[in-house]
Order: structure tokens, then sequence, then C-alpha cells
């Protein structure tokens, strides 16, 4: 299976940290608070939208707004792919620091 | 007015209607609510200036991302597009013989009998026993006229009913030089090329609307899988150009020399 990028790899996470309540706003509020990164709407909407394609995640519908004419918020989920898509990930980066610790890089 | 401007909760209108525009169909309305919350949030807390600030920064990076997407999933659709157009041409290939087969012949005879009218209008060949003058550039064409009907008075009076007359040497090929000439078969055979070119178009319009109410099904059902109506229209659309480029592709063959000695009647025909 192909590896996800380190891109996809904060969406899925912070998607998944916020459980429910995972749509734009907060999703890019996450990925601030856990990587320091300041993601616009373009970016994060053509990556969320590539892994809905790819059925890493799923949109979900949720309630229309309390206003005329509101439109549904569109929620975001981590489908089973997705999980395991993750869980490759964090399997490919043990394999590759394997025995690699804090000092290893340092001079000697 | 800066306090009127302080009691409005909507984001600047320019930004928005931009994000409107540069947004793929599916995603739109969610990205402008969320542009729309955090501007909220952000009037809240720091005010209106920075907040339309924010805007217009998170607008101006997020330019070159949305364009790489917007043209990213086109692309996709393109490509599914023409997939389409193959399989119903394919499933339906009587149907689609007949329509490109029509169109084609009629474009070609069209095309035929103005390259035909186009040489006999434009070229000319002389020789006979008529007399030629060459005038020149600066000479009185009106004072040669009527000099030239006093000759047979001069020179031969006996010769009461003859006449001289002058005629430019552009109408001798085809007006003849006693009346008639090929300008009668010019002038039907144009009359001909319209006629034959709408029956084609009649042809090709009347086919499509009559698959119409056939294709209404396929439609329901993409429809009903969230296509949106401007992705109907192009699919639908590519499909007929697509059927037309089929026959531009084919009609050059028939010619005996390909694009080059018909483009300027080619990019006439072009935009039909």
């Amino acid at each position: 299976m192909k590896e996800i990028s380190k891109a996809e790899e904060m969406v899925l996470l912070a998607i998944w940290r916020l459980g429910d309540g995972a749509y734009g706003v907060s999703i890019r509020g996450q990925i601030h608070k856990d990587t320091g990164k300041d993601y616009t709407y373009g970016t994060l909407y053509g990556l969320l939208r590539q892994m809905d394609h790819k059925g890493y995640i799923q949109k979900i519908r949720g309630e229309p707004l309390p206003k005329k004419g509101g439109r549904s918020k569109s929620y975001f989920k981590l489908t089973p792919a997705g999980i395991r898509a993750l869980k490759d990930a964090i399997e490919l980066y043990k394999r590759m620091w394997k025995d690699i610790n804090d000092f290893s890089f340092e001079e000697s | 007015m800066s306090s009127l401007r302080e009691k409005d909760p909507n984001p600047p209108r320019l930004p928005e209607w931009i994000i409107q525009r540069l947004a793929w169909a599916e995603d739109r309305f969610s990205i402008q609510e969320n542009f729309r919350e955090e501007y909220m949030y952000i009037l809240e807390t720091k005010g209106h200036r920075s907040a339309d600030l924010w805007y217009w920064r998170q607008l101006i990076r997020s330019i070159f991302p949305f364009v790489k997407f917007s043209i990213y999933w086109r692309s996709v659709m393109i490509k599914n597009y023409l997939k389409l157009v193959f399989r119903s041409m394919n499933k339906h290939k009587g149907y689609s013989f007949i329509n490109i087969a029509g169109l084609a012949v009629g474009l070609a005879c069209f095309i035929l009998i103005s390259l035909w009218i186009n040489f006999d209008i434009d070229r000319w060949s002389g020789g006979n026993y008529h007399t030629y003058v060459h005038l020149e550039e600066e000479a009185n064409l009106d004072f040669f006229k009527a000099q030239i009907r006093g000759i047979y008075k001069k020179y031969a009076p006996n010769w009461e009913r003859s006449k001289l007359t002058l005629r430019p040497i552009t109408r001798i090929h085809l007006y003849g030089l006693n009346g008639g000439g090929p300008i009668v078969y010019v002038h039907i055979f144009s009359g001909l090329s319209v006629f034959v070119l709408f029956l084609a178009m009649v042809n090709f319009t009347n086919l499509s609307t009559a698959r119409s109410a056939l294709r209404a099904k396929e439609i329901g059902v993409r429809k009903t899988a969230g296509a949106y109506r401007q992705q109907l229209t192009k699919q639908i659309l590519m499909e007929s150009k697509f059927q037309d480029h089929r026959c531009d592709q084919g009609f050059p063959f028939l010619l005996p020399s390909r694009r080059n000695s018909t483009s300027d009647i080619y990019s006439q025909i072009r935009w039909l």
C-alpha cells in the first residue's frame, strides 16, 4: 500500500484527535496546536478532498446552520482505511528509526 | 460611517466573491462558511481591522492551492467525460454513425461547393477577340467613357447602331460578354450549399433531441449520485463537440490537397 504524505498524516491525525467535531475550522486549529503549522483553507480542503477520494476519510453532513438558508456543515470522520493508513505510517517510522535514539546523532 | 461598518458582521464582499470563483463546487460553501466562522471569531476578539486583514491574507495564501487543486480536479473530470463519450459512442454505434456521417457529408458538400465558388470568384482567365484596355491609375474613367462612345460617330458614321462599351476586367469571367455566364451557377450552387448545410444541421439536432428522452434516465442517475448541473452540461456538450470534431477530422481527406488550400474557408467553418 502506498504511504501517505506528511501533510496527509497531519490532517488524518487531527481528524482522529477531534473525534466527532472535525470540520474545517477545528481541523485547521488542531493542526496549528499540534504542529505549529498554519495551513490555509485552500491546502486543507484540497487535501481533504483528495483523501476523501482515496477513501481515508468520510464526509458527513451535519445539521443545517440555524439561520435563513443555512447550509449544513460538513464534518469529517476517519474510515477504517484511514486508520490503517495511520497505523502503517507509524509502523514505517518505527522501522525507519529502529535503534536510533536521542544520542545517536551526537558527535562523539 | 465607521460605526455602521463596525456593526456589520459580514466579511468583505470582494474576497468572498473570489473564494466563490476559485473553489471547486463541491466544497465551495463549506470553505466559505469556515472563512466566515474564523472571521467572526477574530472580529469579536481583535476587532474589525485585524479580521479584515486576516481574511485577505488567508485568501492570498489560499489562491495557489485553490488553483492547483481546481486544475487537478478539472483534469480528472475531463478524463471522465472523455471516457463517457467513447462509451456512449460504442454503445450506440448505429446512431453515432448516422449522426457523424450525416454531419460530415453535409459539411463536406458545403465546404466543397464553397471552395468551388471561392475559386470561381477569385480567379479568372482571359483570351478572346475583344480589345483590352489598360488604364493608367490616374485616368478619368468618366471622361474615357464619353470619349469612347464618340469613336464610331467620328470614324465610322454609317454604323449608327454600333456601340462600344467598357466593362471592368473583374466582371468578364462571371458575367460573360454577351449576358448570362457562370454567375447563375454560382448563385444556384451557393443556395444549394446553404441548403445542404441546413439539412445537415437539422439532421444532427434532430437526432440529438430524439435521444434526449433516452438520456434522461442516465442524467437522473448522475444527478442522484451527486453530479452538478454544470458538470452534466459540460459532459453533454463535450460529447457533441467530440462528434463534431470527428467530422471535421474526416472531411479534409475528401479534398485533393489538405488544409493549407482550404485554411481560409476552414477557419470560417470552424465556428459552426
